[in-house]
C-alpha cells in the first residue's frame, strides 16, 4: 500500500476509534499522563501492525485488545512513559471532574466494593458495562471460547454482589431516569461543556449500553 | 441471567465517569491531531535519524552521545547542501547568514531541524519559504523538558499532519532535545507552529498550558 493512501486509511480508522480509546483510557487510569500513554501506545501499535488490523466493527475489538495489554503492561510499571503523549497529557487535564470531582455520595460504598473485585474481574465488568461488548465481543477480544467469556462475566458479576454483602452495601434499582437528581444525572445526551478555564468538562450520565447480552 | 445484576451494572455504569459519545469532538482536538501527526511518521523519522526502529519511549533511553551523533551528522549533512544552496542564490552578499534551519528529504516527509534556536521569527520564516513551504515557525523559552515539544500549532487549511522531531523520541533524558518539524511532502497549508527552545538565564518560560493564552505571551514579548 501506498505510504499515502496507508496513512489515509489509518487517519479514517483513528478519528473513528479515538474517543472509544480514550474513553477505554479514561476509565482505568487516574492520571492524565497515564491514560495519554496508554492512548499513544494503543494507536502506535496500530499503526505500526495496521495491516493485521481486521476490517469493520472488528477493529475495535482489536483496538481494545491492545489497549488492554497496553494497560496491563502500564499495571505491572512496564509502561514506557511515550514522548508521544505530552500534549495530549496537557489536554486530558482539562477533562478536571474524571480526575478531580469526587464521586456522588451514594457511589462511594459501591466504589470501594469495586476497588475490591480482581482486576481481572473489573475489567471483564467493565468492557460488558463501559464498552458495551456482547458476550461474543467479549470473546473475541480476549481469545476465549464464548462460554467462557459468559461464565467470566457472570463470576465477575456475582464476586461483585458477593464483595458488596461482605461489606454491607445494598444497590438498589435504579429509579427512572427522569426522577434522578440532576447532581448524579446531568443529562442524557452527549454533554460537552466548555469550561472558562478548564477546557471541557465531562460529566454525565451513564451511557447506553449497546449489544449488551442477557446471560 | 443478569437481570439480577442489572442494579450492579448500573451502578458500575456509573463508575465510568468518561463516556465515548462525548469525546467524539475531541477525535479532532488539536492534541489527538498532533497525535496522528507524530504516529504516522516516528518510525520514518528515526529511520532518517539512522536510528535502530523502536518505541518512542525506549528510544528515549539510547546513549546520549549516539543520539547526538546521529543527529549532529544528519544536521551537518543538510546544513552542508543548505549552506552550498544559499551560496549560490546570495553570492552577491556577504557574508552569507548560516541557515537557521536545515532541511532533509527523507521519503514522503521532509524533515525541518532548526539548527539555530535563536533564529528571529522571520528568519525561520524565510528558511521554510526558501522550500516552498508557508510554515510560520515560532520558537518560546520553555522548561529543559519542553525543548522541541509544541507551545502552539494550528493551520488554516485542514487538519495538521505535521510531527516533530522531539515526539519521535530522538533525545536521551536529560540530553539535548531536537528543535525541528515532520512535515508531508506536498503540505502547502499554512500553518503557525511555535516550539519549545531552551530558555536562556533570565528568560520565563513559556508554559504551553494553554494555546491562545500560549500565543497572546509570544505576541506580547514579541517572540
Amino acid at each position: 500500500m501506498e505510504e499515502a493512501q496507508r496513512r489515509e486509511k489509518f487517519r479514517i480508522l483513528y478519528e473513528a476509534a479515538y474517543p472509544r480509546v480514550l474513553g477505554y483510557a479514561l476509565r482505568r487510569t487516574s492520571t492524565p499522563e497515564d491514560a495519554a500513554d496508554l492512548v499513544a501506545e494503543t494507536f502506535l501499535t496500530a499503526w505500526r501492525r495496521f495491516e493485521e488490523l481486521p476490517p469493520g466493527d472488528e477493529a475495535r475489538l482489536w483496538l481494545y485488545g491492545v489497549a488492554h495489554r497496553q494497560l496491563a503492561n502500564q499495571r505491572r510499571g512496564e509502561q514506557r512513559k511515550s514522548a508521544l503523549s505530552e500534549r495530549l497529557a496537557r489536554e486530558l487535564e482539562a477533562l478536571a471532574p474524571v480526575w478531580h470531582d469526587p464521586l456522588p455520595s451514594d457511589l462511594t460504598a459501591f466504589a470501594a466494593a469495586w476497588q475490591g473485585l480482581r482486576p481481572e474481574d473489573r475489567e471483564v465488568l467493565g468492557l460488558v458495562v463501559w464498552e458495551g461488548l456482547s458476550n461474543a465481543e467479549l470473546a473475541q477480544m480476549m481469545g476465549w471460547s464464548r462460554a467462557l467469556a459468559k461464565l467470566r462475566v457472570h463470576r465477575a458479576r456475582r464476586r461483585l454482589a458477593a464483595e458488596l454483602a461482605r461489606q454491607g452495601v445494598e444497590v438498589e434499582a435504579p429509579p427512572a431516569v427522569s426522577s434522578l437528581p440532576e447532581a448524579a444525572a446531568p443529562a442524557v445526551s452527549p454533554v460537552l461543556q466548555p469550561g472558562a478555564s478548564a477546557g471541557h468538562v465531562l460529566y454525565g450520565r451513564a451511557p447506553v449500553r449497546p449489544g449488551r447480552e442477557r446471560s | 441471567m443478569s437481570d439480577r445484576y442489572d442494579h450492579i451494572d448500573d451502578a458500575v455504569a456509573k463508575l465510568g465517569r468518561a463516556h465515548d459519545e462525548q469525546l467524539i469532538s475531541l477525535s479532532r482536538s488539536p492534541a489527538a491531531q498532533a497525535l496522528f501527526a507524530e504516529v504516522v511518521t516516528i518510525d520514518e523519522v528515526q529511520r532518517a535519524t539512522d536510528a535502530p526502529r523502536r518505541s518512542p519511549s525506549s528510544l528515549a533511553r539510547r546513549p546520549r552521545r549516539r543520539a547526538r551523533f546521529a543527529l549532529a551528522a544528519a544536521a551537518a549533512a543538510v546544513v552542508a547542501v543548505a549552506a552550498g544552496f544559499a551560496f549560490a542564490a546570495t553570492v552577491h552578499r556577504a557574508p552569507p547568514a548560516p541557515a537557521p534551519v536545515a532541511f532533509r528529504n527523507s521519503g514522503s516527509y521532509i524533515v525541518a531541524t532548526v539548527v539555530n534556536p535563536n533564529a528571529a521569527a522571520h528568519e525561520l520564516q524565510a528558511a521554510f519559504a526558501a522550500h516552498n513551504l508557508n510554515i510560520h515557525l515560532k520558537l518560546a523559552p520553555v522548561s529543559p523538558g519542553m525543548v522541541g515539544s509544541v507551545v502552539y500549532m494550528g493551520t488554516l487549511a485542514g487538519p495538521s499532519e505535521i510531527g516533530t522531531l522531539s515526539s519521535a523520541g530522538s533525545a536521551a533524558p536529560g540530553g539535548p532535545h531536537p528543535i525541528g518539524l515532520i512535515i508531508p511532502i506536498g503540505f502547502g497549508a499554512h500553518a503557525d507552529i511555535v516550539l519549545g527552545r531552551p530558555a536562556k538565564p533570565g528568560e520565563i518560560y513559556r508554559s504551553p498550558g494553554g494555546a491562545l493564552d500560549g500565543m497572546r505571551l509570544l505576541e506580547a514579548s514579541g517572540v
